[in-house]
């Protein structure tokens, strides 16, 4: 009986793993969630944290190593986010498929046009601080449409044979984040690259002003919002605020990953109350009793957003903040 | 109302803590379990996160319930472990309670991925939010835990300071043991959610320390310990508001000053020869801080060198990363290159840049980008339009030819718009344009001057 199980394994097993295709791992739930889109059924995509974890710590499972084993592709999002957690995981797993520099370790931050990069000498002292630039570059939507390019690209190396169907669908998932973020019938006035590049250049209003097609989507919800201040937590959300307008006025925390200490807070307060702000931003998993403080202090409201997509695709996460912002402003 | 200054409750939460812990860090010193309080507070803690992996959130009733009911076993594993028998101490027992809560904790949260965040928020209060609420609720259990101990004091005293004795006397030990730990399970509870393990520790064994440094009694021990806890708050406070950082680790830092003062203090007191005890402690003092300050100058030393060996190949920066409208020069070369630049809306901005200069040495650069395969149609145009303004007519035809076949309706727009202008036929429709263009091409001659085509 034993042997024959035994036996039957033998049979199973070496067809089991490329029954899927590609196996591809990715760090974040949002790579996953574009790489599912950009691989479709060619790949088996798994996610090592989960939306509503701390990207930046992470404790390591041995599960993660069996998935970086036999992974073909691994898509982390680079800009020494997971710097404290990669590199270890990649010492245990041995896979010199995706060891860094292999053609399937794949740092989807290239091409990104990355903001807050300090300048200067970078030190302990500035606490959590990403000397490359804030990393978060997956809450702005458009970034979302290059890391499916960059992705598109990698599993086309991995499996020739997909390639020309990796990029169809990368320019498919280009074109539903699009029509998300301007609405339908703009990007079909319009294109959808001339609108990228007019909302990077910061021209998109005086276009559309000058055009018979509104803004619709994430853009045109936003819209009325433009300029309002905010404050938040961490240096989490300067990509998302950049691209719908809205001014991070200041932050709960002092210098990133640090606890505040008490005449920050005080003096937050104090300029909440000066300059109006009503909105005090944070994730579940920071301490919420300082935000809840200063929120309350200040009058301001506590919205807890999601730094990933808690839903079955990356557009969502964009319907979900959009919703919140613009109910709480 | 008038606003209240930022230390009012943080500092009232520190008195209300240091009035029983003090008291109860009496006790624990002379039951020699230090680290019973940190045990207590894992259990509790463990608690909580059974509760919370059937989905209750940290800050509800039935949480705290539950943690309490936790600390209430701790409490009475502890009193029945208090044993006479010297092989085994009752620290090494305290202390493996503690790794096994903590592990099961672990391990209770390794299928929720919140939990590792959670476990961190039950153990890191910080006075600095407490809200007054929360201080109130404290005062008045506080206040009533105080006084059921001093209504009991004989027998507290007793099974703590010399539990064979109060057998004797007919007291049953472990009964008041289970009764100590209790009150202090209930005590530490709440404590280390508004306060956090680190300040709770403090507050609980500095003091005492300090005490029996002075005197053998309790009372003293105790006034001792008051005096030498506020001080150490109040200096605690004001480091931490005169240099912004957070207040406990600063009143732990400021009772450490303390201890070492009192230390120093209490051997001089003692030593036979206190001018030899002075000389000692100056000479250990001296070597401590020279380590000191060997250590600060070779870490700095050794940061340095390796930074600047490590710089160049350091990180992956990839120089996309740099925002592509950087760069971009004005001289007509300059923007030639940029038409063959990698991002799209540099090559936008250089054909811009080239239609406004009308320069005809760009003609051949810009009769190539015309040419390549898959460009934008936004940028088609741009470059359509630089090329005829170069004196290229190849611009126009691919003008005329966006306005007919442009997939965007706003490209077709903008191309006819160009065309027209160019033709000196504003408003003109398509089908009349090409018309004209078909029969007048070949003629016709670009005037720079007035930017139109003349027959």
């Amino acid at each position: 009986m034993r042997y024959s199980i035994l036996a039957l394994l033998m049979f199973v097993a070496p067809f089991s793993s490329p029954a899927f295709g590609l196996e591809v791992v990715a760090t974040l739930p949002d790579l996953a969630k574009i790489a599912e889109a950009v691989g479709g059924d060619r790949v088996h995509v798994t996610a090592i944290t989960s939306a509503v974890q701390d990207p930046h710590f992470v404790d390591p499972k041995p599960s993660f190593v069996v998935k970086l084993r036999d992974a073909d592709v691994f898509l982390i999002s680079g800009l020494e986010l997971e710097i404290g957690w990669v590199p270890p995981l990649l010492d245990g797993a041995r896979n010199p498929k995706i060891n860094a520099g292999a053609p399937g370790y794949v740092d989807c931050s290239r091409g990104i046009p990355v903001i807050e990069r300090p300048t200067g000498e970078v030190t302990r002292a500035m606490g959590d601080a990403h000397p490359l630039g804030n990393p978060h570059y997956l809450l702005d939507p458009l970034n979302g449409v290059i890391v499916a390019r960059t992705i598109a690209e990698a599993l086309g190396k991995a499996d020739p044979a997909g390639a020309a169907d990796y990029a169809a669908r990368s320019k498919a998932f280009g074109r539903t984040i699009s029509e998300g973020m301007f609405g339908k019938a703009l990007v079909d006035e319009v294109g959808e690259s001339k609108l990228d590049r007019l909302a990077r250049s910061g021209e998109l209003d005086a276009f559309v002003a000058k055009g018979g097609v509104a803004l619709g989507g994430w853009m045109g919800k936003m819209r009325p919002f433009a300029g309002k201040k905010i404050v938040f937590y961490h240096r989490s959300f300067s990509y998302f605020a950049e691209r719908f307008g809205l001014v991070v006025a200041d932050y709960v925390e002092l210098k990133p990953g640090i606890q505040p200490g008490p005449s920050h807070l005080a003096d937050l307060i104090t300029k909440m109350k000066k300059e109006g702000i009503k909105v005090v931003g944070t994730h579940a998993f920071y301490d919420e009793k300082v935000a809840n403080l200063v929120a309350a202090k200040a009058g301001a409201k506590l919205l807890v957003v999601p730094l990933a997509s808690t839903g079955s695709s990356y557009a969502q996460l964009f319907d979900t903040l959009t919703g919140q912002f613009a109910t709480a402003l | 109302m008038t606003e209240l200054p930022w230390w009012f409750w943080p500092f009232l939460v520190t008195l209300i803590l240091i009035a029983i812990h003090t008291y109860f860090g009496l006790h624990v010193i002379s039951r020699k379990v230090l680290f019973v309080d940190l045990a207590i507070a894992q259990i509790a803690a463990l608690g909580s996160t059974v509760a919370f992996l059937f989905g209750f959130e940290t800050a509800d009733p039935v949480t705290y319930g539950c943690s309490l009911v936790f600390g209430v076993i701790g409490a009475w594993v502890f009193s029945v472990t208090r044993t006479r028998d010297d092989r085994v101490p009752h620290e090494a027992i305290i202390g493996l309670a503690f790794a096994i809560a903590s592990a099961a904790a672990i391990l209770m949260s390794a299928e929720n991925p919140h939990g590792a965040e959670h476990l961190r928020d039950i153990m890191a209060g910080s006075i600095l939010v407490v809200t007054p609420a929360e201080v109130r609720t404290d005062f008045v259990i506080y206040s009533a835990v105080g006084a059921f101990h001093w209504v009991f004091r004989k027998n507290f005293l007793a099974v703590s300071l010399d539990p064979e004795g109060a057998a004797r006397d007919g007291l049953n030990v472990q009964r008041w043991d289970f009764i100590f730990y209790l009150t202090f399970a209930l005590i530490v509870t709440m404590s280390v959610h508004i306060a956090g393990v680190l300040l709770v520790f403090c507050l609980l064994i500095a003091p005492a320390v300090c005490g029996a440094l002075f005197s053998s009694n309790f009372r003293v021990r105790l006034v001792i310990g008051w005096v030498t806890s506020i001080i150490a708050a109040i200096l605690g406070l004001m480091v931490s508001s005169r240099y912004d950082w957070p207040p406990a680790p600063c009143i732990i830092a400021v009772y450490a000053a303390i201890l070492v003062g009192a230390g120093l203090v209490g051997k001089i007191r003692g030593a036979p020869n206190k001018g030899r005890a002075m000389s000692e402690i100056a000479l250990a003092g001296g070597a401590l801080v020279l380590t000191a300050f060997a250590m600060v100058s070779f870490l700095r030393s050794e940061v340095a060198q390796r930074f600047r060996v490590a710089e160049p190949g350091h990180a992956e920066v990839h120089p996309e990363h740099v925002a592509p409208e950087h760069g971009l020069g004005t001289t007509a070369s300059e923007l030639i290159a940029g038409l063959t630049d990698e991002h799209d809306s540099v090559r936008e901005k250089a054909a811009e840049a080239l239609a406004a200069l009308g320069s005809p040495e760009a003609a051949d650069a810009l009769e190539k980008a015309l040419a390549i395969r898959g460009e934008d149609e936004w940028i088609r145009v741009r470059v359509a339009d630089a090329l005829v303004r170069s004196g290229g007519k190849r611009g126009m035809e691919a003008l005329l030819d966006l306005a007919a076949n442009g997939e965007a309706r706003a490209v077709r727009t903008e191309a006819l718009t160009v065309a027209a202008r160019f033709a000196n036929k504003p408003k003109a429709p398509l089908p009349e344009l090409t018309a004209w263009w078909k029969q007048a091409s070949d003629s016709a001659r670009w005037d720079p001057a007035a930017g139109v085509f003349r027959d």
